[in-house]
Formats: C-alpha cells, structure tokens, sequence
C-alpha cells in the first residue's frame, strides 16, 4: 500500500516537471496556428487591405504581414480589434518619440493620438504621413499655412524640401520652445552668415549676433520686407535704430539711451502722461522695464507691438486668474462663460494701462460695463442698481458682480459665484433657506 | 443642572464663529465691522490700515480720498472717528504708524509717501531724489528709517524721512516685482513677489533679500500684502483668493483663513492688513467697502 503511494507520488512529481516543456513545445508550435495565421490569412477575407499593402510606404510590421502585433484575432476591448488603446499602442514600440525630458512636446505626441500625423498600416508618403510634407501639419495649423503660402516675402526654408521639419522637431523638443531644433539666434545662423556685408547692411550696422532674430522677424513669411512682423515700431520700420539706441559701433551700441518708460516718453509723451495720469496706472508701466514689460520695441504679430496675446500677456503676473479663466473654459457647465472670458481678451473689461477705477475697470459700474454686451440685461433682470442694497453688505448695492465672477468660478453655472443657483439665491434670500 | 451647563458651554463656544478656513492651529474670529465714518458716510474701496501703539485705528478710506481715525473703545467696539482730509492725500493706499506719532501714507496720483503729524496734520512729502522713483509700498522700521519699495530701478532704499537714502538694496536675483514690504517689531524686513508668491527677508547685514518660503501658489492665488505680528508671525492678504495667509516667522504655513464672500467675517480683494497691540488683525476689506477686525488664535 505505502509502496503505491510512493509510485503515484512520483508520477504525479514527473507530470509537474513534464508540465513547462509542454507549456514550452506549445509556444514553439504557435498555438498549432495555420501556416499565415499573423496576417497573410487575415488578407484572404479583409481584401481591401490589399489596395493599401501597394502603398509606397508600409509600416514594417504591415510590411511582414504581421497584424497580430497590433490586433487581436478573437476579441479586444479596444476598437479595430487593437491590442491596447489606440492612444498607447504606438508608444509601446515608439516610446523614443517622447524623450523623457523636454522642452516642448507636439500636444497630439503627447495625447497618443499618432494617427493624425501618420496611418497606421501605410501611405504614398514617407513616414507613412497621411498628408505630404507640410501639408499634415496645416491641417491643424491653418493659419500658419496661410501664412506661409500668402505672405508677400516668403522665408526661404518653408519652401525647401522638408519645409516645417527645416526648423522644427515633429515630436519635441528636449531643449527648446516651440519644437524648435534649436534656439535662435542658433538656429537662424545655420544659414544666415552674420558678418556678410548684406547682412550688417540690413541690420544697420548693429551687431545682432547674439539677439533673438524672431523678435522682429517673422519665421513663417509676412508681407514687410525682410519678414519683419506685419506690426513694427515705427523707427524699426524707417531704419531708424538710433532714435532709441547708441549710435551703431559705439562701445556699448544696443543699450539703450534711456531706461524704461523715458525713453518711450520721447515719442509718446503725451499719451504716457495721460496714462500716469490717471488715479490708477497698471504697475508694470512703472517698473524697470516699463512699457517693455507688456510691448516688444521692434515688432510683434500682435497688434500695438504686444508681445502675445492678452492671455500670454497679462498671464506673466496673473497666472492664478488665466487658470481660473481656463478651468472655467474646461468647466462643465461652460455654455454660459462670457465671451472675452472664453476668448482670454482680458483688455475687453479692464484698462491695461490705468485708469480710474478698481480693478483698472473700464468703467465705473459692472453695470454699465457688462451691459456693453448683455445689453437685454439692463433693462430686464433682478432688480440691480444704485438704489438696491445688498443684504449682505449694507455698504454695497447690486450690481452683475454681486452674483456673477467676471473672470470666471471653475465649475460654477452662468459664471456664479456659488456652485448653485440656490446657494446664491439664499445667500440673500435666508428666509427662503430650506 | 447637568443640561444647563452643557447648554451654556455650547453656547459660549458657538459666539464669535471663527471665520472659515483651513487652518488647524489658527482661526480668526470676526469681532467688528467698519462700514461707516462719524457722520454715517460709508466708506468706498479702502486700501490701507494701521495699527498704531495708542491702540486707534486708522484707515484709508481711498475711494473717498481721505484718512480716518477711529479710537478702538473695546474689543469689539470702536469709538470717535477723526476725519483727515488733505489736497496731499487725494488717493491714500497704505497708510503706516511711526514710532513717534507721525503717520506716514502712500498716496496714489502722485505717487509719493505723506507725512502727517498724530493729529493729521501735513508736515512733508517725503522727497525721493535723483532717478525716477516708483514707490509701490514701504514701511516704517523702530529706528524711524523707511524702507521704500521702487519698482522703478528694482531696488529698495533705506532712508530717513527727510529724504536721506542711507543704503539701497537690490531686488532678490531673477525677481523683477515686490509687491510689499514690512517690518516685524524686532525690525526684521520682509518683503513679498506676489506674482511669485515668494516672501523674503533682509539678511542681518542688511545687503540683501533671500527667500524665506517656497512659491506659496499652493495656498494662495496672490499673495501681494504683508504685516507680522509681536511674536513675527507672517499675516499675507491674498487679494485674488480674499484670503488671509498666515506663516511662521521661519515661512512655515500655518494656515490659510477666511474666504470670498460679502457677509461679515469673509472678505473681497482684501488689501493692507495690520496686528493691533491688543493683536486683533484689522483688515482692509476693498471690494466689501469695510475694514474688518479678527481676534486671531494663539
């Protein structure tokens, strides 16, 4: 009997043993799968995948006739059968593509979503593009490939074979903004040869070699000569360095006659005066930089030489309420946000230079400042007004402001400042508190 | 008996409601709200408060271009409110005690610091010599020298009130805005970037300015407005977030208090904060048109 037990014990210790080998010898024979079973047997019933297996440029794994890397044969939870989500697919053999450091990163890089750049299986266009060249990337960039096709004076490198890739990375850039290859001067100097005659001629002699040519000149073409921004300070536009800095070869020739605001009082006295003037002047005007802080002195894509847009701009100081801004824009419930809200023109309501009012409000009531555009709301609302008190604060009467955030409250519907409409109106209306 | 006690505790914890916060070892509790002047004149936008050592209070009522001065009668009870209305004075912002008596205040257009006598009565402007100058806030040390915050050439400069720079200090490297500066009662400097949310402090040579926290971003949106109290806790007024933050004299945060609101105890775009000597924190509530006092925890 103990003689059996022994026997069985050792058979079944063996079986164990036998067990990964045959795991093993099951893997060598591949699940007994027929011969074309990764891919070339998938082409006998998907048929219009032939016309795309003649494209000029294959995936390699499309190319081997591989479609089990990335699709499962049975089930998948992800669409198209894929083996993971489309968006992390790419990146389990790709991860390069995103080094683990950078600067700037292209946004569809870095959400997963490769397939507006490329297709998958294949393209007529290298990189399996889905577009050729420059024209994948004016998909999403419009403007700048109006730009670069409209503009009167064409940077040179647009045009040239490899056109957006001559100065940018397609994926990121571990060192520099704007998926740039390098920062410029850097980049510029690549072609541009700053001792050449011609060259100090058009910078008047200045030396530049060390200055970010695009803060004057346009990377994409513009319709100024010497693809300057469209916008230019005046004296940059006539050549007139000198009206601002020392006199070209002197020992310290772009520093600046004066500092900060006086210099720009030299042409814009009267305005500045008006400014400061006022009972409130928006600090930055004062500082060192003066009316650098906000306006680049040469040229700017923007309007009135601003150095962005009002939301790069203002956002420099007042990061906490462009994030505000932008929660609320991401906000559920944003159907209702204001519009220079949405659009981040924070110049729409308050004064950027100065003014008189708190807040450097455009005007003195939000009243009167929100009914430049929610007209209806001046005559048809809550009772608001100079002669309505707020409950809350004997020394305040209701205005937009009372219920509402100018700026925008996150999650909050129609721009309120309680999570509710309740909440507000109870604020007030306490004996109506439930 | 048993229930009447536990009634009367109840009670006695559930007066004066601390203003709400996240705080854990600091809470403030609202004790009185100034909405008026003698005359039952509201008051419009103040900016500035001072807590001199005669235990008054004195406010700048700046939408209404004047300074007013009220004598605190109790904790919770102020008295007798003096007016002082000068052509100087037209846009007071801050307004700071000094050692004896004089009252010194920034005024907005012009801009330049005024120096008036206990009763309010004008003596100087304090003269700023030499390059232009942009004073966006000062304060007054115990030696009588102002430390005087020039946004202008991005230095701050010690000097007497009659105009004398002794020493000019540069901003903090790679810091081109300080929103205010402040002096603890042992005379330590402080000064804060409020873009930055960073608080400095002199060095005990006096030559520069390192920094004392981290970015306060985390609990706070703007915290541009500065005062200590006796013992050199930091009290910030988070204008953007109508917040008070307190750290630490080492920049520890302590806490984090009140929040935005209208009713009493909650504020709006809060500006100058002061600590009296009984060390109540007074507040320049500017978009609530009010100054606001708080018993303050510990």
């Amino acid at each position: 009997m103990f003689q059996h037990r022994i026997i069985i014990f050792a058979i079944l210790l063996l079986a164990l043993c036998a067990l990964p080998a045959a795991a093993a010898s099951t893997t060598k024979q591949d699940f007994k799968l027929r011969a074309g079973a990764r891919g070339e047997a998938c082409l006998t019933c998907h048929t219009d995948f032939a016309e795309k297996m003649e494209q000029t440029h294959l995936h390699p794994l499309v190319k081997a006739k591989d479609c089990t890397s990335c699709h499962q044969s049975h089930a998948s939870s992800h669409e198209g059968l894929l083996t993971a989500a489309p968006t992390r697919l790419c990146l389990e053999c790709h991860a390069e593509i995103l080094p683990k450091e950078f600067n700037s990163a292209h946004s569809i890089v870095v959400t997963g979503n490769c397939q507006q750049c490329h297709d998958s299986h294949g393209s007529a266009y290298p990189s399996i593009l889905t577009q050729e060249g420059d024209r994948v990337c004016f998909e999403c960039h419009a403007d700048i490939g109006q730009k670069t096709q409209n503009a009167r004076f064409k940077h040179e490198p647009v045009d040239m074979e490899k056109g957006c890739l001559n100065c940018h990375r397609p994926h990121a850039s571990e060192k520099q903004n704007h998926l740039l290859k390098a920062a410029p001067p850097t980049l510029c100097l690549d072609c541009h040869r700053t001792n050449e005659a011609r060259f100090k001629r058009k910078h008047n002699n200045y030396r530049v070699d060390d200055f970010a040519c695009s803060d004057c000149h346009s990377p994409h073409g513009s319709d100024r000569r010497g693809i300057i921004y469209e916008t230019a300070h005046a004296p940059l536009a006539e050549g007139n360095c000198a009206a601002c800095h020392n006199p070209p070869g002197s020992a310290r020739q772009t520093t600046l006659k004066k500092q900060g605001m006086q210099l720009c009082r030299q042409c814009h006295e009267r305005w500045i005066d008006r400014q400061t003037g006022n009972n409130r002047v928006h600090w930055p005007m004062l500082t060192e930089n003066g009316c650098n802080t906000c306006h680049t002195p040469h040229a700017s894509r923007e309007e009135k030489l601003v150095r962005g847009t009002p939301v790069q701009v203002c956002g420099k100081c007042h990061a906490d309420t462009v994030a505000l801004q932008e929660r609320s824009k991401k906000g559920r419930k944003d159907e209702k946000l204001c519009e220079p809200v949405r659009q981040g023109q924070c110049n729409r309501c308050h004064a950027p230079h100065g003014g008189r009012q708190v807040l450097l409000f455009e005007t003195s009531s939000s009243i009167e400042l929100c009914g430049r555009c929610h007209e209806w709301q001046t005559h048809s609302t809550h009772p608001i007004g100079e002669t309505v008190i707020d409950t809350r604060n004997k020394n305040l009467t209701l205005d937009c402001l009372s219920c509402h955030r100018g700026c925008g409250t996150a999650d909050n519907p129609m721009m309120l400042s309680f999570a509710t409409t309740y909440d507000l109106c109870v604020s007030c209306h306490v004996d109506r508190r439930r | 008996m048993t229930r009447l006690m536990i009634i009367f505790i109840a009670l006695a914890l559930g007066i004066g409601a601390p203003a709400s916060g996240y705080a854990q070892d600091i809470k403030l509790w609202h004790r009185i709200s100034v909405y008026q002047d003698g005359k039952d004149g509201p008051l419009l936008h103040p900016e500035g408060v001072a807590c001199p050592a005669d235990s008054s209070l004195i406010v700048a009522d700046s939408g209404n271009g004047r300074l007013l001065r009220y004598r605190i009668e109790t904790e919770t009870a102020l008295a007798e409110v003096t007016e002082v209305k000068l052509p100087q004075l037209n846009s007071p912002t801050k307004v700071q005690a000094g050692g004896n008596g004089e009252i010194y205040v920034l005024n907005r257009t012009p801009l330049q610091i005024v120096r008036l006598a206990d009763d309010g009565r004008f003596i100087s402007v304090v003269k700023l010599a030499g390059q232009p100058v942009a004073v966006k806030s000062f304060a007054v040390h115990p030696s009588g020298d102002l430390f005087v915050l020039d946004l202008a050439a991005k230095r701050v400069l010690v000097m007497t009130p009659g105009g004398n720079v002794r020493v000019r200090i540069g901003f903090p490297a790679g810091t081109d805005f300080l929103s205010d500066i402040a002096v603890d009662p042992k005379g330590k400097v402080l000064a804060v970037d409020g873009v930055a949310g960073i608080v400095y402090a002199l060095d005990a040579a006096g030559r520069s300015f390192t920094p004392i926290t981290d970015s306060l971003k985390p609990y706070a949106r703007y915290p541009s407005i500065l005062t200590t109290d006796a013992g050199g806790r930091i009290f910030l007024s988070d204008r953007n977030g109508s917040r008070i933050v307190v750290l630490s004299s080492s920049g520890a945060f302590l806490g984090r208090l009140s929040g935005r609101g209208w009713k009493d105890g909650l504020l709006q775009y809060p500006s100058q904060v002061c600590i009296s000597p009984r060390g109540q924190l007074t507040v320049a509530d500017t978009l609530n048109n009010r100054v606001q006092v708080f018993d303050v925890s510990n």
